[in-house]
């Protein structure tokens, strides 16, 4: 909880709410209705975790992951970027086990350019886009 | 109000039910990515059709069939306690895409004025196909640049 706002800020377009993260995180590393991934030296800090949560599209009820965020924390990001793609491979793995998709959705600007590179790098090319209206007006 | 290639866009009603229901089917047909729930795609379109944290704008002549229709539906991010407009589907029917009259374009200004008139930043996702191609160049238009990118990992494809 405590590196999300930050997540949300770099991440979100809409404000972040402690209270709606907390009663949407707290299933998911009870391991009732997603996954989180963390990354860090053993007895360390955490460097780095993937929220993936079980979800359904609106209009079916086959289940999939939707990864919900990926955060490195800003002392720990390399050119490398060695962490992110421990946890992307982390999220393939989760996905290969319970034989679910993993659908990934990323903002894209100037700061997250290198982001969507590794991404391409791991999953191929996009299969999507999608356009927001009026956010930050 | 019949625009000049004799077109009304309104806003959907529940006796609009069963057509906009053929339409969702058609719609997942041509983007789903998983397979379609019937009772999940009713209560969506019920809720919109009756204006409950949505609405549904349909587009064709008047009194004649419906030739394309947006679902909008007011949701919230897992993160956020803000609502936004989400646009489910959109989706001009096969026989009125290669006609004059502009109707995607039309939708889309429907949400936009949804979307302003509602006060909620508006988001619609597109997958890439050679059909949604010129639904892509539609929305680089009407909303500009997209906002962000979609990946999808099939575990199938790797075991």
């Amino acid at each position: 909880m405590g590196w999300t706002p930050q997540h949300i800020k770099e991440a979100g377009f809409s404000s972040g709410d402690a209270e709606k993260m907390a009663s949407f995180l707290w299933p998911i590393l009870e391991q009732k209705t997603g996954v989180c991934g963390v990354i860090g030296e053993p007895g360390g800090e955490l460097e780095g975790y993937v929220i993936l949560s079980i979800t359904e599209m609106w209009y079916s009820t086959e289940k999939f992951y939707q990864e919900c965020g990926l955060f490195v924390s800003p002392n720990c990001r390399s050119s490398s970027a060695r962490r992110a793609i421990e946890l992307i491979r982390f999220a393939k793995k989760k996905s290969d086990e319970a034989g679910m998709r993993l659908l990934v959705g990323i903002i894209s600007d100037n700061r997250t350019d290198a982001k969507i590179r590794l991404y391409e790098r791991e999953f191929g090319k996009k299969c999507g886009a999608y356009f927001v209206y009026g956010a930050g007006d | 109000m019949v625009d000049s290639e004799g077109l009304e866009i309104r806003v959907a009603g529940p006796s609009d039910m069963n057509e906009i229901m053929s339409f969702a089917f058609m719609s997942c047909e041509e983007n789903g990515l998983t397979n379609a729930s019937i009772e999940k795609i009713a209560n969506e379109v019920w809720s919109a059709l009756n204006l409950h944290f949505g609405i549904c704008a349909v587009i064709g002549k008047p009194e004649g069939p419906i030739e394309g229709a947006v679902v909008l539906r007011v949701v919230k991010p897992w993160y956020s306690d803000e609502d936004i407009l989400e646009e489910k589907a959109i989706f001009i029917h096969p026989d009125y895409r290669s006609t004059r009259g502009g109707r995607a374009k039309k939708l889309c200004e429907f949400s936009k004025k949804a979307s302003q008139t509602m006060n909620m930043a508006l988001i619609s996702s597109v997958m890439d196909s050679k059909e949604n191609e010129g639904k892509i160049r539609m929305y680089e238009r009407q909303i500009g640049k997209p906002g962000g990118v979609i990946f999808l990992y099939k575990p199938s494809e790797k075991n």
